[in-house]
């Protein structure tokens, strides 16, 4: 149709006025007929004769129409066209049956999208930045490594020198995470000067930080706020610019403000960002701080880069290798390296060893999903085959009017189309609002993750959609149009469909049942600290405030608040439950490691109701001057056992401690694996988490009284409890997302067990008249019935075990406390499936015994 | 596809004589189907099959324009006219027509 324009705008008028052009080209045949019967009529011929003369000479008038229109439009466009309008039409005229299908089908594919969605927004979409597919992450990889799971990143010598001497590369930047805060200061995530320019941020207020203020020792305290953070939390002040924030207590000039929607560069959205240099101001104990920033030869800090125009990823490892060769220190690196640019996305920044753990969640995810779209599939498909059968007879009319197999197998498929397209449609809006919504649930935070919507997760939602088609419409097309089929054959393939449905069901439903055992056996974990009864209060010091100064003050403060409102058990702590920081240790002599601390008071011990083993808890002194610490069970048996640990020496960050006493293992540092922890005395230089046991009134109480008295201070409330429940969210959303797969999954199945039940009853309608004729009971019909859904149940049953064991076993690492081939959860699958099938049968068994053998042998049924 | 009329015209050469047919003025479908037998003493027989699809490309081409009026016995009928650009078309094929007539005498001239 490539036409020169006056041609096409013919073209398109004419097509614009389809149906009247094709009533005019009717109406001019009908003249010229008419003309052609007067031409006979003025020879001679009797009016009728001439009639019939003229029909003669004009010959198939309607192929003659047919030819013409074809010069307007080709006729295969109109032939599919046709194809699309019989099918919408023959759609309204079973609304049920088209609703039911759509949303059976909409199910599946809005999971599946949903899924993607999420996929497309950890992995596969860049930042909301300039040119996103332009930035890469740089890693550096052991060759010789069979997987490549070592990937570590630079020392700042390196970095310095890709950004000197690096062609393929315009811009390259370092970046950090922002460490686990609870205090509620500012959190800033520590990034390198050109940070915004490479990205291509813009800032709206001020500038971000220059090269001489990111200078290792010397950097200036300055820091760029988030938009959201100076809306949400100062109001969007005008004079912003040039006030204080403290973060994590240290002082920083604000002196610049991000674009709008800028959340940064990482999962968790951030408040700001200082210069990398400065991170060991805030964080001086941290191994980066200690480490790769004060020592430039050190590893490791996280690179990203912006690659010069036309440069492809191949050629930036390339120069990168070779460069990063030339810092071989002979004699001390002996591992030879590579360096390895990857497409700088969430996964990408979140470094290499999230990409280890998350991509086999989302491949559970996706399998999880692929399923129920097969279910919803093969839903549809038996519910296709249904109407086929109803259709048989126009169905054969046309093949017999001469339509070939394939144009009807066409208009068909055509029918399946436009459902598959009309269920897309819902099933875009589950995947635009069903991640988000499971993300807030998760995680009170703010995310950077953008769920909206892009070319990939349309392109795919409704590639799928096109696919499934083929995929539920083919098989019962091309049996439809099977010139003669043998009873048998017809039932085989339902049957076929049938069983598969009950083999994805088990599947999903053992998968189910496997997760909700897991979370159930981690909730009954027995924690080693009290949490019923018990509340925290986060006590917050104003961002722009020195903590340690006001350290003492509040000391003072809230020893007489407690004291006045009368509660009794009171701890104070630095951080919450399974969240602790991180201090180097070392044995006398031996080698250092890292380990959780707790710091608390001492009175922490007893309030949560933590045993010792052996010793005494520390003195409450802030300063611990007398150097005590308190060890866990694990730790101390690295000497020995906890009577030997009791006096012994341990070196944390290179200053020795006594170890006063040993606790018993709690999980207060971590839900499942039990690890060294030290425990070290509150030290008032932030801001504490008050936790109150056994007097929620009290804690109230506590609450009011401080904010009468020093309304600078945040005070806010929270049950322990929550704390637990939030760590066991993420083994809950497991089982609540596999829960309900295997809800759907079972609801589909069960629709479908009825509908092929219903079909085979009806079908056989005439068996069963005959044999209530010659003196059946209920009993037997009943049989017969069951007989025959069973096999197909069975067959099902069987291979759908064989396949849940698989999928137990590759789900074995996410499961806790579990056997993969899990009894309870593998019998109770199977039990409800049968109960649905039983519950499936009870239906048409009935309509079974209520046949009339007389009505039906008329052939009335 | 539409029968052939016997002789079979060279291709092109049915929307040759269409356009000829309207020099003169409009005419309506059965209109050029009786010029057409008329002027060629009875040989050329434009049958409905080719002439309707051929008037259909003519229109497409924007040779032609139609538009609907009154025949002789008081009916609705459609009334074909030529364009300019039909007119320069007609123009230009009958050259070419008459090129390729002489090109084939010269050959059954010869030996």
């Amino acid at each position: 149709m490539i036409d020169d324009p006056p041609r096409m705008w013919r073209r398109l008028r004419v097509l614009f006025n389809w149906r009247r052009h094709n009533a005019e080209l009717a109406e001019e045949m009908a003249h010229h007929l008419d003309s052609k019967r007067r031409h006979f009529e003025s020879q001679g011929l009797a009016p009728d004769a001439a009639l019939a003369a003229a029909h003669r000479a004009m010959g198939n008038t309607t192929a003659v129409r047919e030819s013409s229109r074809d010069v307007w439009m080709s006729a295969w466009i109109e032939s599919v066209w046709q194809d699309v309008v019989y099918a919408m039409r023959s759609l309204r005229r079973h609304p049920l049956f088209a609703v039911v299908a759509i949303l059976g089908l909409s199910g599946g594919l809005g999971f599946a999208a949903a899924a993607f969605t999420g996929v497309n927004a950890f992995l596969l979409k860049g930042w909301d930045v300039r040119e996103p597919e332009r930035l890469v992450a740089l890693f550096a990889t052991s060759l010789g490594e069979p997987n490549d799971r070592r990937k570590s990143g630079f020392t700042l010598d390196q970095v310095r020198m890709f950004a000197a001497e690096a062609q393929t590369l315009d811009a390259v930047f370092t970046h950090e995470r922002r460490r686990a805060d609870g205090s509620g200061s500012v959190t800033a995530a520590p990034v390198s000067a050109n940070y915004f320019t490479a990205l291509g941020v813009p800032l709206i207020r001020g500038r971000a930080f220059t090269s001489d203020e990111d200078r290792i020792g010397a950097s200036a305290q300055v820091i760029v706020l988030s938009h959201r953070y100076w809306r949400d939390r100062l109001a969007a002040a005008p004079g912003v610019l040039d006030t204080t924030v403290r973060v994590q207590g240290v002082a920083f000039t604000v002196i610049g403000i991000a674009a709008e929607g800028f959340e940064g560069t990482d999962l968790v959205g951030v408040d700001g960002w200082i210069p990398m240099a400065s991170m060991p101001l805030v964080h001086p104990r941290d191994n980066m701080s200690t480490g790769a920033l004060a020592h430039s030869d050190q590893c490791c800090v996280q690179v990203a880069a912006r690659m010069a125009p036309d440069v492809t990823r191949e050629q930036v490892n390339a120069e990168l290798t070779t460069l990063l060769a030339r810092t071989m220190r002979p004699g001390v690196d002996t591992l030879v390296r590579r360096v390895t640019a990857q497409p700088f996305t969430m996964v990408g920044s979140a470094g290499p060893n999230v990409t280890r753990e998350v991509v086999p969640v989302f491949l559970l995810i996706g399998g999880g999903v692929s399923v129920v779209l097969l279910l919803a599939c093969a839903n549809v498909a038996n519910l296709l085959l249904a109407r086929a059968s109803a259709r048989q007879r126009e169905i054969t009319i046309r093949l017999a009017l001469g339509a070939s197999r394939a144009r009807v197998v066409r208009q068909l498929m055509t029918e399946s189309l436009m459902l598959a397209l009309l269920a897309g449609v819902p099933a875009m809006i589950v995947a635009r609002w069903a991640p988000q919504w499971v993300l807030t649930t998760l995680t009170d935070q703010a995310h950077a993750l953008q769920f909206t919507p892009d070319w990939r997760v349309v392109l795919f939602t409704f590639g799928l959609a096109v696919a499934s088609c083929v995929l539920f419409g083919l098989a019962p097309a091309l049996h439809a149009t099977k010139p003669l089929v043998a009873q048998r054959r017809r039932v085989a393939l339902r049957s076929i469909f049938l069983s598969a449905q009950v083999t994805f069901s088990l599947v999903l439903l053992v998968a189910a049942g496997l997760f909700v055992r897991s979370a159930r056996a981690e909730r009954a974990l027995h924690l080693g600290f009290a949490t019923d009864d018990v509340v925290e209060l986060t006590v917050q010091i104003p961002a722009n405030e020195e903590p340690s100064a006001r350290g003492a003050l509040l000391r003072a403060e809230l020893a007489d608040a407690v004291a006045s409102t009368g509660v009794q058990r009171v701890a104070y702590a630095l951080t919450a439950p399974f969240n602790p920081e991180g201090r180097r240790f070392a044995l006398p002599g031996g080698p250092t490691a890292v380990a959780p601390v707790v710091y608390a008071s001492a009175s922490y011990f007893d309030v949560l109701s933590l045993r010792m083993a052996a010793g005494r808890v520390y003195r409450d002194a802030p300063e611990n001057s007398e150097r005590e610490v308190v060890v866990n069970a694990p730790l101390a048996a690295q000497f020995g056992g906890a009577l030997k640990a009791v006096g012994a020496s341990l070196l944390i960050d290179s200053v020795p401690f006594t170890i006063v006493g040993v606790v018993h293992t709690t999980r207060d540092v971590g839900l499942r694996d039990v690890r060294p922890a030290l425990y070290l005395p509150f030290a008032w230089d932030a801001s504490p988490r008050v936790i109150v046991r056994g007097d929620a009134a009290g804690a109230q109480r506590l609450v009011r009284y401080i904010a009468a008295r020093d309304p600078s201070l945040t005070v806010s409330l929270r049950s322990y409890q929550w704390y637990v429940d939030q760590r066991f969210s993420q083994t809950n959303f497991s089982a609540a997302v596999s829960g309900a797969l295997g809800l759907l999954a079972l609801t589909l199945a069960t629709i479908g067990m009825l509908g092929v039940f219903s079909y085979w009853v009806e079908q056989r309608q005439h068996d069963i008249s005959v044999r209530f004729a010659l003196g059946a009971t209920s009993a037997h019909i009943v049989r017969m019935v069951a007989t025959s859904s069973a096999r197909a149940v069975a067959w099902g049953l069987g291979i759908g075990i064989v396949g849940a064991v698989g999928v137990a076993r590759l789900l074995r690492s996410s499961l806790y406390g579990l056997q993969p081939v899990d009894l309870p959860a593998f019998g109770a699958a199977i039990g409800i499936l049968v109960a649905a099938a039983i519950v499936a049968t009870l239906l048409p068994t009935r309509r079974a015994l209520k046949i009339d053998p007389m009505t039906s042998l008329r052939g009335d049924g | 596809m539409p029968p052939r009329e016997s002789p079979a015209l060279l291709p092109g050469t049915l929307d040759l004589l269409v356009l000829k047919s309207l020099v003169a003025g409009r005419r309506h479908g059965y209109g050029i189907a009786e010029y057409l037998g008329e002027r060629s003493g009875q040989v050329l027989h434009v049958g409905e099959s080719s002439l309707y699809p051929a008037l259909q490309r003519l229109l497409l081409d924007g040779y032609v324009k139609a538009e609907w009026g009154t025949s002789e016995n008081n009916r609705r009928a459609r009334y074909y006219t030529l364009t300019a650009a039909g007119k320069r078309h007609l123009a230009a094929e009958r050259e070419g027509f008459e090129r390729m007539v002489f090109a084939i005498q010269l050959v059954l001239a010869s030996d």
